[in-house]
């Protein structure tokens, strides 16, 4: 029995001269992450051909003062009137009368536009220069100059603006037809006149669909990053090169430079990896801000238990 | 760690007081999910909330003109990282689809009626009062005659008065103002020089915080009305020097004006 255990322990100690004597190298654990920004700064887009459609409502309801020898009708006119004025020569503008003539709730009248040579707000008093008479649809006429504007609202920028006191004896849905308008890339403002105000419903309108910006926001992967270590006057030793999506990788511990490939690339070390622990790395890129921001953290923790080496999340 | 549980309830407080405004808070491709705030728990996290947000309000910015849609859109998605931007909610209503004007009736005695001259600013204009001439008020009743003429105007009444370059440079504040109500802003800028003058004659020592904010208040509003955005903030950066605590009333105060005191408010703290 004592001969087997002495046999035992040598064969053992006969393997273990065998082979080199080669402690094992202590190990780190890197996890790097960037939290980026967008890619660049855009250049701004070229402003779209304008055009803004003016509609003046003189329903029978227009007619009530709201101040001494004041009317609904004369405060939208008047306010029409200076708008129309101000508005930049390059603006395509027409419009449309609602209620100028006599009977019950009629459509609106057909699109008019300035002559040659006619000044704007000239224009706008002739036009409007009719007193109230009939009646209409606040919400139909919407619908009808919804129906007449051209499909692609992408191509410019069209703008709607209403004079009216929204009173609606003519019925229809006037936050369905703005929704509409809305919908189809046209802005509308409702200059409100005689106390009316604005419904909930409308306030409540937002631009319709995502930002165009989401669709170009991080398409590309983590960025790749690499940890060199310095070798005298030869090549850097590579110690690891991965992703950086904040996942721990093994690597040998002690000191090491990571290299990020962002735009320009960043340059970070070198460091100190100390073994048997996670070193925490996470990187704020912003090329796009002015000016632009890249900021760094570094956060060295325990290892968390069990992990897998090279395959472990950061612990976050 | 019963700090991070409150920061936790914060930041969902504030994912719901997004959620209330509307906008879809679902991170973008390649953002951290859950999309940060600036009130996450994790430092870094939040640092990267408000870098976003600055950077959304320069996209936003330069989206304003040429593409008003994408810019309220922006705007919107900001109040996801930042739920309590008051810059944000301000882009995000003066950008919205639909928006409402209630122009006053401005009665004038002796006004002649007229669309005044507020060339480039046509949409600023669909909130400024309407002036119309005010019917002549009645005549005063002329006085019985006993035979004498009419008493002579009192000595005092004539003679020039001592300036008194304060009275003289609120008078000037106020025609400013009158003239932002009725869209006379070249007018009104006239009219700030003015009060700027007589403000500069004054002893030094004197307290003029309020009427030289009030006027420089003035001469921005003017300024933003004729879109010389760089004046409106040079007027702006002399309003929060004399007043660092300048305040204006949203309810009253165009969004224009109020973005535009923000940013000077912020230049004013990157100077110091």
């Amino acid at each position: 029995m004592k001969a087997r255990r002495a046999s035992l322990a040598l064969a053992a100690l006969a393997a273990a001269c065998t082979s080199p004597a080669r402690a094992p190298e202590p190990r780190a654990r890197l996890a790097v992450e960037v939290l980026a920004g967008f890619p660049a700064a855009p250049a701004p887009a070229p402003a779209r051909p304008s055009r803004v459609e003016l509609l003046l409502d003189l329903t029978a309801s227009m007619r009530a003062e709201v101040a001494p020898g004041v009317t609904r009708a004369l405060l939208a006119r008047r306010a029409a009137e200076r708008f129309a004025g101000a508005l930049a020569g390059e603006v395509e503008v027409g419009a449309r009368v609602l209620g100028a003539r006599s009977g019950s709730c009629r459509a609106v009248e057909r699109r008019v536009t300035p002559r040659a040579g006619e000044s704007r707000a000239g224009w706008l008093q002739s036009l409007a220069a009719r007193e109230p008479a009939g009646e209409g649809s606040l919400a139909g006429a919407l619908d009808a100059l919804g129906a007449e504007l051209p499909a692609a609202a992408a191509s410019r920028d069209l703008r709607v603006a209403v004079f009216s006191d929204l009173a609606g004896e003519c019925g229809g849905d006037l936050c369905a037809a703005l929704a509409r308008l809305v919908g189809n890339g046209v802005r509308v403002d409702l200059v409100a006149v005689g106390g009316a105000s604005l419904p909930d419903c409308a306030r409540d309108l937002d631009a319709p669909g995502p930002p165009g910006l989401a669709a170009a926001a991080g398409s590309d992967p983590a960025p790749r990053f690499r940890v060199e270590r310095a070798a005298g006057a030869g090549p850097a030793r590579l110690l690891a090169a991965a992703r950086a999506d904040g996942v721990a990788r093994s690597l040998p511990s002690g000191p090491g430079t990571v290299l990020i490939d962002l735009d320009p690339p960043a340059r970070i070390g070198p460091l100190v990896l100390p073994p048997s622990r996670l070193t925490l790395l996470r990187i704020l890129d912003f090329p796009g801000l002015d000016p632009p921001v890249r900021e760094w953290s570094l956060e060295t923790l325990p290892l968390p238990a069990g992990p897998t080496p090279g395959s472990e999340a950061a612990g976050r | 760690m019963e700090n991070r549980g409150r920061c936790a309830l914060a930041t969902t407080l504030l994912w719901i007081a997004a959620g209330a405004a509307g906008a879809d808070c679902e991170p973008w491709r390649g953002e951290p999910a859950p999309l940060p705030t600036v009130a996450d728990p994790d430092p870094l996290r939040a640092r990267w909330a408000v870098l976003r947000s600055a950077e959304l309000a320069q996209r936003a910015r330069l989206a304003e003109v040429p593409e008003p849609f994408e810019a309220q859109r922006l705007w919107s998605r900001i109040l996801c990282l930042d739920p309590g931007s008051a810059l944000a909610r301000e882009g995000r209503q003066l950008m919205a689809p639909v928006r409402a004007h209630q122009p006053r009736v401005e009665l004038a005695p002796g006004r002649p009626p007229g669309a005044p001259e507020i060339r480039g600013a046509a949409w600023d204009s669909l909130d400024l009062p309407v002036a119309f001439s005010a019917p002549p008020p009645p005549a005063p009743r002329p006085a019985p005659a006993r035979g004498r003429p009419p008493p002579a105007p009192a000595p005092e009444a004539s003679a020039p008065a001592p300036r008194r370059p304060l009275e003289e440079a609120l008078r000037s504040i106020q025609r400013a103002e009158e003239a932002l109500r009725a869209a006379r802003f070249q007018e009104a800028l006239r009219a700030a020089a003015q009060a700027r003058a007589a403000l500069g004659e004054l002893p030094g020592g004197a307290d003029l915080a309020a009427p030289r904010a009030r006027l420089e208040v003035a001469a921005a509003t003017a300024q933003i009305g004729l879109d010389d955005e760089a004046a409106a903030h040079e007027s702006l950066l002399r309003a929060v020097e004399a007043d660092p605590g300048l305040r204006l009333d949203p309810e009253r105060t165009s969004p224009k004006v109020l973005r535009a005191l923000e940013l000077a408010r912020a230049a004013r703290r990157a100077r110091r």
